[in-house]
């Protein structure tokens, strides 16, 4: 309870997903310098100690049959409660009318990410946000050179050189440097910044470099015939589907400009060729393979091409809470049913 | 009975605590448009430049693209490097930009005022358009050219021996004000 009050107090000041990362989703939670059970610490204790009463100290009689199943549902609420926490994804599908989007960006998670074209496609090897931490080293059998992360911020403002660039020092960081900024509590105002050292591609391509998000021109290394294009970014996830925007609506409050609502019809395409109609409007998301869509944002540039913007959900644990909602009132039904005789002849 | 559950517990740990990433590998489409032609129909060795320009025809194209260049090119000579390089609108300041330059062919930093009134003016049809042109104590000069494009910076330089940017001051002009947007 603690815990909860905190962190729904400190979202005022750290923003609502900084809040959540420091106090529900860490395993330590550092208040000054004394380390007290983060959110997921002290769910995983809850877990623990319900899981090891469950096997070890519960009666297993027929009359508490009602107590036990009980005891699972909870169980079943915090193991969906760990399958979302460590593999619900959420991200932003961007489309404009008339094209196709096969993937959605991750809101919050990064990736460096070393991208190769071919054939109208983007092959991919990313290394997840967890693994950029500065004095790490990432290497793949893919690639003949090595990553040394030397410095990972999460907010960054560009600046000119004051000094003349060494001779290691590549790309961007020839004129420019990037200085870390506080992370803003609106996260969409961050922009993040890498700087890395690549070895093993000669003392041409050898040497240390800088990337950052929105970047206009990536950087770019060469491997043989090969163009390594390395960016970083909010994590891509792809997906087995397009979706290909026909038509994006907005309807506005009477004399304002305030959006009322918005509504794409869209083509979900496969691989194949084929297409089904779907309309996803504010209230009605689209729901297929286990992915949940829903309309959250509308854009007009000024040549008057339309973009939305689909909020794309993915969440193997969903379900869970329904689950063990009905599997606890079962247990708690059981235990009262169970229970009736012993209540009637207190009687 | 104890043994078989406490290596239930155990087992289950186990598996959670193993649930970790590594690199991971994925193919992904670009976003396709029905009006447009597909990117993989462009020959080999393309380059997507946003920007279309005319380039002196006494000027050789460099076929270095990569990094943060858009298009390397030289003069006649080849004594002059060129390049045509786009950047966020986190690098459009121009006296940091201008004392950069300064220092690379070994002048002092002036203040920014100064630098301000060491510019030129030009116009093409991305816009106007800020010229420089600065000559170091050691014989080296630097040619440049800067738009500023709202959230972009576009940045147009030449660098190399002072008696060569002068006699390429006026081409580089014209190719500055050739710089329009890219049409198909």
């Amino acid at each position: 309870m603690i815990l909860l009050t905190w962190g729904t107090v400190a979202q005022k000041a750290l923003g609502l997903y900084q809040a959540q990362e420091k106090y529900f989703s860490s395993w330590i939670l550092w208040l000054w310098m004394f380390p007290t059970p983060g959110g997921r610490a002290t769910l995983a204790f809850i877990t623990l100690n319900l899981s090891c009463k469950l096997i070890f100290a519960s009666p297993f009689y027929v009359k508490k049959v009602g107590i036990l199943i009980t005891h699972l549902g909870a169980l079943c609420l915090l193991g969906g409660g760990v399958l979302t926490a460590y593999f619900m994804t959420e991200g932003a599908l961007v489309v404009k009318e008339g094209e196709t989007s096969w993937f959605y960006q991750d809101f919050h998670e990064y990736e460096l990410s070393l991208i190769e074209q071919k054939e109208g496609k983007d092959k991919v090897l990313a290394f997840s946000g967890d693994q950029l931490e500065a004095g790490g080293f990432l290497s793949h059998p893919s690639v003949p050179f090595k990553i040394e992360i030397l410095e990972l911020a999460k907010n960054i403002e560009i600046i000119s050189r004051q000094t003349p660039a060494g001779a290691s020092e590549k790309g961007m960081l020839q004129n420019f440097v990037f200085r870390s900024l506080p992370v803003n509590p609106e996260e969409t105002k961050n922009m993040a910044g890498l700087r890395f050292r690549l070895s093993g591609l000669g003392d041409k391509e050898d040497g240390q470099y800088m990337i950052f998000e929105f970047m206009e021109v990536p950087q770019n290394v060469s491997i043989g015939d090969r163009s390594l294009r390395i960016e970083l970014r909010k994590r891509i996830h792809p997906l087995a589907f397009g979706i290909e925007l026909m038509d994006v609506e907005r309807q506005l409050h009477p004399g304002t400009q305030m959006p009322r609502s918005f509504k794409s019809e869209v083509y979900v395409v496969r691989p194949d060729g084929s297409k089904v109609k779907q309309t996803i409007s504010m209230n009605r998301p689209l729901r297929t393979d286990g992915y949940t869509l829903f309309q959250t944002h509308y854009d007009i540039d000024e040549k008057g091409q339309e973009t939305s913007v689909l909020a794309v959900v993915e969440n193997v644990g969903r379900l869970f809470p329904y689950i063990s909602s009905i599997v606890i009132c079962i247990g708690i039904l059981i235990h009262l049913v169970l229970h009736i005789p012993t209540l009637i002849r207190r009687v | 009975m104890t043994a078989l559950r406490t290596l239930f517990l155990l087992s289950t740990l186990t598996f959670l605590w193993g649930c970790g990433e590594e690199a991971r590998e994925y193919e992904v489409r670009e976003n396709t448009s029905q009006n447009a032609p597909a990117k993989a129909a462009e020959p080999k060795g393309h380059v997507h430049r946003p920007y279309d320009f005319d380039l002196p025809k006494e000027w050789k194209e460099k076929d270095s693209t990569s990094g943060m260049r858009l298009l390397s090119f030289s003069d006649s000579t080849g004594s002059l490097d060129g390049s045509l390089v786009v950047l966020g609108k986190q690098a459009s300041d121009l006296p940091s930009n201008i004392n950069r330059w300064r220092e690379q062919i070994g002048l002092s930093k002036i203040s920014d005022e100064e630098c301000l009134k060491s510019l030129g003016e030009g116009m093409s049809k991305l816009g106007n358009f800020k010229t420089l042109h600065i000559k170091g104590p050691e014989g080296q000069g630097i040619l440049a050219g800067v738009f500023l494009l709202g959230e972009k910076v576009l940045f147009a330089k030449m660098m190399g021996p002072s008696a060569q940017t002068s006699t390429e001051e006026g081409r580089f002009i014209a190719f500055c004000t050739s710089l329009r947007a890219h049409t198909h």
